[in-house]
Formats: structure tokens, sequence, C-alpha cells
């Protein structure tokens, strides 16, 4: 009986012991991008990469921060990342109680790019690039893309309609998409490597040009229709991140470039 | 007031007197640790990042290089046509407007998006065009994307590379302290840079 309880205790202090996440291979695909930048051909071309099949944990952030000690919230240069990293865990090695949003299994939030990133590299992968994460998001079960469905549009609104609040579901928690991954709506906004792609104007009630005097070569994207917006609804959001930027429901998953090799049967059906 | 002087005090003590120019090498001599922790720097300063650069110079630098002067900072491309030769003259004109003291202790870091095509010689090139003083502007490249994403990261500046290999970019001017901390910046061509002007002013005469 009081072996169990320690036990219970151990296992309750340790990080998640849940299994890593599965690698899916998604692409390779023609995108067709909601919001095409200026010169970008219609459809641009996806290489076939491995997406991680659900977000990063706490659990496993954990035992990174422990590896790493310079990304612990009390070592973390204010450049890497800002005030709120990391502030949802009791201490900066330690997740503590499980509340809302501190528990070994949930998505990690409340982390930094730079940080998402450094994670990644240490697993000797990589975020994955928007056009590879929108290529993966744009599936639903059954299909490669499920954009054009009103229904899955109204779905995936309704979630941003949504005041985050309460306990969050935990990380592969979700059914897996087409392509095998989990989550990519209806849990929380991820980091990709170029957040910073996209130029989004402020304001365009001064006048529908670009703005060419803030942004070279232009690129004010603005929503062409109500279909587009779920998809406008993330490039807004990361269009208003900085690097060292952490939310409450910003976390990540890791992608990985998938070694070239000679094409497939599958290649060839594009 | 008295939390600025001290750290600025400290700052003295910690480091040696400034380099007027960039040196020529630099051992490299990170640890992970060191590297992620934030170590002197204080405040919001950038040089944590230790982005490593490659001057118009070919000298192999960190981001730190103007450690210990203010700092004008922006980031540019070499065949960007327009908007670039705007932002250099943007700079021209806010180094030139600066009291006379305070030109001679500020310097320029000017880093190209374009890392595979702007090397030195490209950037000596540039540098030559508009005329700078060599003596404190510096132009450079980072080794790759990544790099310099994380300097862009830390300007708050966006960009993307086109399908021609142009960049289309954020236009912005950043300050920085002797410790590399933003004091300010300026978004957008062709603006009213009187505040940045005082602020550097200001933070050349501690």
């Amino acid at each position: 009986m009081r072996s169990g309880w320690i036990i219970g205790l151990a296992l309750m202090a340790a990080p998640a012991l849940a299994a890593p996440p599965a690698a899916v291979r998604v692409g390779p695909a023609a995108f067709k991008p909601m919001y095409p930048a200026p010169g970008d051909p219609e459809r641009l071309p996806v290489a076939a990469f491995l997406l991680d099949d659900r977000q990063v944990t706490n659990g496993e952030f954990l035992a990174f921060v422990n590896a790493q000690p310079g990304w612990r919230r009390d070592q973390v240069a204010d450049v890497r990342a800002d005030k709120g990293y990391l502030s949802h865990w009791a201490a900066a090695d330690d997740l503590g109680p499980p509340g809302d949003s501190n528990r070994a299994e949930q998505p990690v939030t409340r982390v930094s790019w730079y940080a998402a990133k450094a994670y990644c590299a240490a697993r000797g992968a990589r975020l994955p690039t928007e056009l590879e994460w929108e290529t993966a998001a744009a599936a639903d079960g059954t299909r490669v893309d499920a954009r054009d469905d009103p229904k899955v549009q109204a779905e995936r609104l309704s979630w941003y309609a949504q005041p985050t609040r309460g306990q969050m579901r935990a990380s592969g928690s979700g059914p897996a998409n087409r392509w095998g991954a989990r989550d990519l709506h209806g849990l929380v906004w991820e980091w990709v490597y170029d957040y910073n792609g996209t130029m989004v104007t402020g304001d365009n009630r001064e006048g529908d040009g670009p703005d060419t005097q803030q942004f070279c070569g232009s690129g004010a994207i603005s929503a062409a229709d109500g279909a587009a917006y779920a998809a406008f609804m993330r490039y807004a959001l990361r269009g208003s991140l900085g690097a060292a930027f952490t939310l409450r429901n910003l976390g990540f998953r890791c992608a990985q470039s998938v070694t070239p090799k000679s094409p497939t049967k599958e290649d060839s059906r594009k | 007031m008295t939390r600025t002087l001290s750290l600025a005090l400290l700052s003295c003590l910690v480091w040696a007197p400034a380099q007027a120019e960039p040196p020529a090498s630099q051992p490299t001599h990170d640890h992970v640790h060191q590297a992620m922790a934030a170590g002197p720097f204080q405040d919001g300063s950038i040089y944590p990042l230790a982005t490593p650069l490659e001057t118009h110079t070919g000298a192999k630098v960190k981001l730190a290089l103007y450690q210990g002067h203010p700092v004008i900072v922006s980031m540019f491309f070499a065949r960007c046509t327009s908007a670039c030769p705007m932002l250099i003259r943007d700079v021209k004109k806010l180094e030139a407007g600066l009291d006379a003291d305070v030109r001679d202790k500020v310097r320029v870091l000017l880093v190209t998006f374009d890392f595979e095509r702007d090397d030195p010689a490209a950037l000596t090139k540039l540098a030559e065009l508009h005329g700078v003083d060599l003596k404190r502007w510096t132009f450079a490249r980072a080794p790759d994307d990544e790099a310099t994403r994380e300097l862009a990261g830390a300007l708050g500046i966006k960009y993307r590379r086109g399908p021609e290999g142009d960049y289309n970019h954020s236009s912005v001017i950043t300050a920085l302290d002797a410790n590399g901390r933003p004091l300010g910046r300026i978004e957008g061509l062709s603006q009213d840079s009187t505040a940045l002007r005082a602020t550097l002013n200001a933070a050349a005469k501690r």
C-alpha cells in the first residue's frame, strides 16, 4: 500500500512517460495557398516531409529544459523568450500539481519561437514551414484537402470563435487526419519556422493598395472571401507574433525533411 | 535613472574598451549553456543571440561586434532596387542628424537577407556605392536562413524569399544601446526620425 503510494508520487513527479510522437509522412503535394505571396504560382510544390502527429508536451519540454538549463525560464535571455515563458509551470524545473495547462501530457504552450526551434533542433528535427504546416492542416479525416467543404470551414471557425478556457485536451487526443496528424485544428495555435514570412498591414481603411512604404515588394493580405477566414486567422496571428512571444494557447510540433530518394508511384500521382 | 547609470558603470568594468572596427577574427568558444544564457547582457539585449556574421571585409564576427557603441541596425539585400536604397538613405539621414560627437560613437550594422548571393564582394560593392564611412559601417551576412531569421525575429522584421530569389520584407531601423538593448525603432520608409535621433543622442552621451 505504502510502496504503491510512493510509486504513484514518483509517476506524478516524472515527466510524461507517454510514447514519443509518431512521425507521419505528409506530401508530396501541390498546395494552393489561400494567400499567395506576390509572384508565387497558383500551386506551390511541397516536398514530402515528416511531421510529428501531435504537439510537444509539457513533460517533453521539461526534459529538454533539464537537459539544457540555458532554456530554463529563470536563465533564458530576454531576447529569446518574453516574461510569460513557461509561466504556467510551478517552477523553472517543475510542472507542479496538475492544473489547466501544466499537465505533463498537455501540449506545452507559453514557449517562444526560439525555444520551440531549439527543442526541435535538440531532437535532430526542425519546425515545419508555414507551407508544410498548412498543407498538413488542409486535410480532414478522409481528404487531403478539405478546405472547400463548408462543414469543415464552419467547424474550424467555431473553434477560433471560442475563447480558450478550462483544461486543455492532451496532446494527441484528437482524431488523425488523412496524413495521420492530430489536432492541427481545435487545440492550440502552432509555431512555424517562417512565422514572420507574411507581411500583414494593420489597417486597410486608408486605401486598397499594398503598403509599399512599409514593405518591399508589397504584400498586404486581405480576406477575399469567407471560406478563407479560418486561414486568415492563422496568418493574422502569425503576422502579429514576435520571435520571443509566448502565448497561453500557442504551442508547436516538430518536422523533419525526408532524405531524397527515388520517386515512388505515389509521387507521380499528383 | 540610477539603475541605468549603474548598469553602464558595471559594463565599463566588465568589458574592455570597444574596438573601432570589428576584429579580423574571433575564436568561437561557445558552450551550449553559455550561448543560451543571458550572460552579461541584460534587459532585452539582442546580443545573446551571438549571430555569426561575415562582414563586407570577409571578417568573421558575432552580432555584438559593436558592443560598447550605440548601433543603428537594419536588414536589406543588395538586389533590392527600391526599398533598400531608400532604407539606407534613411539610415544615412538619421546618422547625419546626430550631434557630431554622438555620430563618432554610433555604429551602423546592415545585415542582408540574401546570405547566398550577398557575399563580401557584393557587400563591399554596395557599401562603396552608398559612399558610407566604412570605419563605422558594417555590411554583413549570416551563414544561413536560420541565423538570418533569428536576427530578424529579434528586430521584428518580416521577410519572405520570393520565387526569383528576391526578398519581400519590412523596413525597420532599430537603435541599440552600447549593450545591444533596443532603444527604439522606425518602421517603414521615409518616416520621421526625430524621436530616434533624440534617443541615440541620449544613449551616446551616457
